[in-house]
């Protein structure tokens, strides 16, 4: 029963990833039909370079948020835990903040500098959490994730003040707002092979996830090496959200409320709430940036709408409590 | 020792915490026996759970060696090891929400690989567990909807699907109501039956004294004492571990400890604060 609403969902996933081809201001206003799009070179090329990308790393983006959300919050068995939690967010916003005032702004060095500084925001928060002189590692690694993204967040607010504002202090802004209007084929390419390896670990390990979820003596007892495959599934779970947050910037909230969503659906067994979650966070972003792109004229940029739709949705889900999920 | 051959020994096992000075376990020697019940005794923080850990090989020695069934942990794949040694810890259900018999299933988990998904012998081994336990009448309700009690059975039925030759279970007891304890403890015996070694920490004298063959009596980290329980459950070795006066009366053919409520002669015996001064 629940492995066909997963699998119901993926079905509408796939027509809403057509559907959305078809949507945007040309050449109908909202919806054009496919021989609309056919019979029309511009539309043709239109779709073909610059939608079909997008949609397709507007689930990509979802997939990996949402999947990247799920691993953080089984790991720290915190329900309330996402990327925002280990400095990775943070780090990819100083990152591109970084880029921006500092070097020459290109999309380039934006992407790379998010990328570097978001991994390197797990790498300070692993470290640190060792050396914190108190609590279990869960608890130790979190308060250094913690502790590490309040600097990050400092340090953007300082390259805020010292960027230009007329130049740099809006791309900064519209960085950090995300989204997802300037995305094309080489951009989704580069992507990919960091994206897809960190997606295939963390589905094949899904039910893995149930193990590593209890206390780490009862794993290790089970023939678990929980502090590796912790580990392992953490740089999967960073490395993925690294990959797309530095093309599409700070978009928040998925990687929150999508698993929620994913377990009342399916349930807490990961060998099934994880694959709901990829499916759904897609299913959610491309949806979202359906929005974004023709709600108005220009471009509604990504992360709000992401914050607006997950904060109501997370709300609505907290006040529904179905007996037996704790959110 | 004399009697069934050793399923652990336990040989000069020191270990002490990180950024702790005096050791958890000091020079703990230790021939645990097959097909029985052994039951370790201490007062709180006298290093029960320590041993154990030890024992799964969690928590390696900083001095001696462990061997189970005449091997040391680092000599075995980890698999192969967890299909030896088994661990139900205190309320460790985790903090997510599983089915009962979604729950039980991670038992299966040593005899799988580390991409591999459980299959219908796996979902098999779950079902006939579930039904000698009682527990198939609650196999989809949600673990932390469940008793202490019933959490604690479907901790140990977790540990049956693995079926490990010796199993450790630390302060099975602790919280359960007496129905709970009587079925915690028939399956232990049940075990016992079995073949298997089971090895449970207990702070109560009583638990050892229904259940256990053998005892071992911890005091701050060194061993006071191990043998049969008949031999090794009298008052100066139970005085001695928990640092109270205690009587051991026997009622209806059964050993019974209880503490001494009023103070010996001339003088009065140390209290638990003293204990972990």
């Amino acid at each position: 029963m629940d492995r066909h609403r997963t699998l119901l969902l993926l079905a509408v996933l796939v027509a809403a990833t057509a559907a959305s081809l078809l949507l945007g201001r040309y050449p109908g206003p909202v919806m054009s039909s496919p021989s609309a799009i056919l019979d029309d070179d511009l539309a043709a090329s239109l779709v073909l370079n610059l939608r079909l990308p997008r949609v397709l790393a507007a689930v990509l983006l979802g997939t990996a948020l949402a999947g990247a959300g799920f691993v953080f919050q089984t790991l720290f068995r915190n329900p309330l835990v996402d990327s925002g939690f280990l400095g990775v967010s943070q780090g990819a916003a100083f990152g591109a903040s970084l880029a921006i005032v500092c070097a020459s702004g290109s999309a380039a060095t934006v992407q790379l500098g998010a990328a570097f500084f978001a991994v390197l925001g797990l790498g300070l928060s692993y470290t640190l959490g060792h050396r914190i002189r108190f609590g279990g590692p869960v608890l130790r690694l979190l308060l250094a994730g913690i502790a590490v993204g309040s600097l990050y967040t400092a340090g953007t607010g300082l390259l805020k003040y010292l960027a230009d504002p007329l130049r740099q202090l809006p791309d900064i802004t519209f960085w950090i707002l995300g989204g997802l209007w300037a995305i094309t084929w080489p951009d989704l390419l580069q992507m990919l092979p960091v994206t897809i390896p960190a997606l295939v670990v963390m589905a094949a390990m899904s039910w893995r996830l149930n193990l590593l979820a209890l206390r780490d003596e009862t794993a290790f007892s089970l023939g678990a090496a929980p502090r590796l495959e912790r580990l392992v599934l953490l740089i999967a779970a960073v490395a993925a959200t690294a990959a797309v947050v530095a093309k599409a910037g700070q978009i928040t909230w998925v990687g929150l409320i999508i698993p929620h969503l994913a377990r009342r659906l399916v349930g807490w067994n990961a060998r099934l709430a994880l694959p709901t979650s990829l499916v759904l966070g897609g299913l959610f972003v491309l949806l979202c940036d359906d929005l974004a792109r023709t709600l108005r004229s220009g471009e509604i940029p990504l992360g709000i709408l992401t914050a607006m739709v997950g904060s109501i949705a997370f709300l609505v889900l907290l006040t529904l409590r179905r007996p037996g999920i704790r959110a | 020792m004399s009697g069934p051959p050793s399923a652990v020994t336990v040989e000069g096992v020191s270990y002490t915490y990180d950024r702790r000075e005096l050791p958890a376990l000091d020079g703990v020697d230790l021939a645990l026996p097959d097909a029985a019940v052994t039951a370790v005794l201490g007062a709180n923080g006298s290093g029960k759970t320590t041993l154990l850990n030890v024992i799964l090989g969690w928590l390696p020695p900083s001095e001696g060696r462990v061997r189970v069934h005449g091997r040391e942990h680092r000599r075995r794949g980890r698999r192969e090891w967890s299909c030896q040694v088994g661990l139900v810890s205190q309320d460790d259900a985790g903090a997510f929400e599983l089915e009962l018999a979604e729950y039980v299933l991670l038992g299966r988990a040593p005899y799988l690989g580390l991409l591999e998904r459980p299959g219908p012998q796996d979902l098999a081994a779950v079902e006939a567990v579930l039904a000698t336990t009682g527990l198939e009448a609650l196999r989809t309700r949600l673990v932390s909807s469940l008793s202490s009690g019933e959490r604690q059975l479907a901790s140990i039925a977790r540990a049956l699907v693995q079926n490990p030759r010796v199993l450790l279970l630390d302060e099975p007891l602790s919280h359960l109501d007496l129905a709970n304890t009587r079925g915690v403890l028939g399956l232990v015996a049940g075990l016992r039956r079995q073949g298997h070694a089971v090895i449970l920490t207990t702070h109560d004298p009583n638990v050892a004294a229904a259940v256990a063959d053998w005892v071992v009596l911890l005091r701050r980290g060194r061993l006071v004492a191990d043998g049969p329980a008949a031999e090794i459950l009298t008052r100066e070795n139970l005085s001695s571990t928990y640092g109270v006066e205690v009587e051991v009366v026997s009622a209806g053919g059964r050993t019974v400890v209880l503490p001494t409520l009023d103070p010996p002669p001339g003088g009065s015996f140390p209290g638990p604060l003293e204990q972990i001064s």
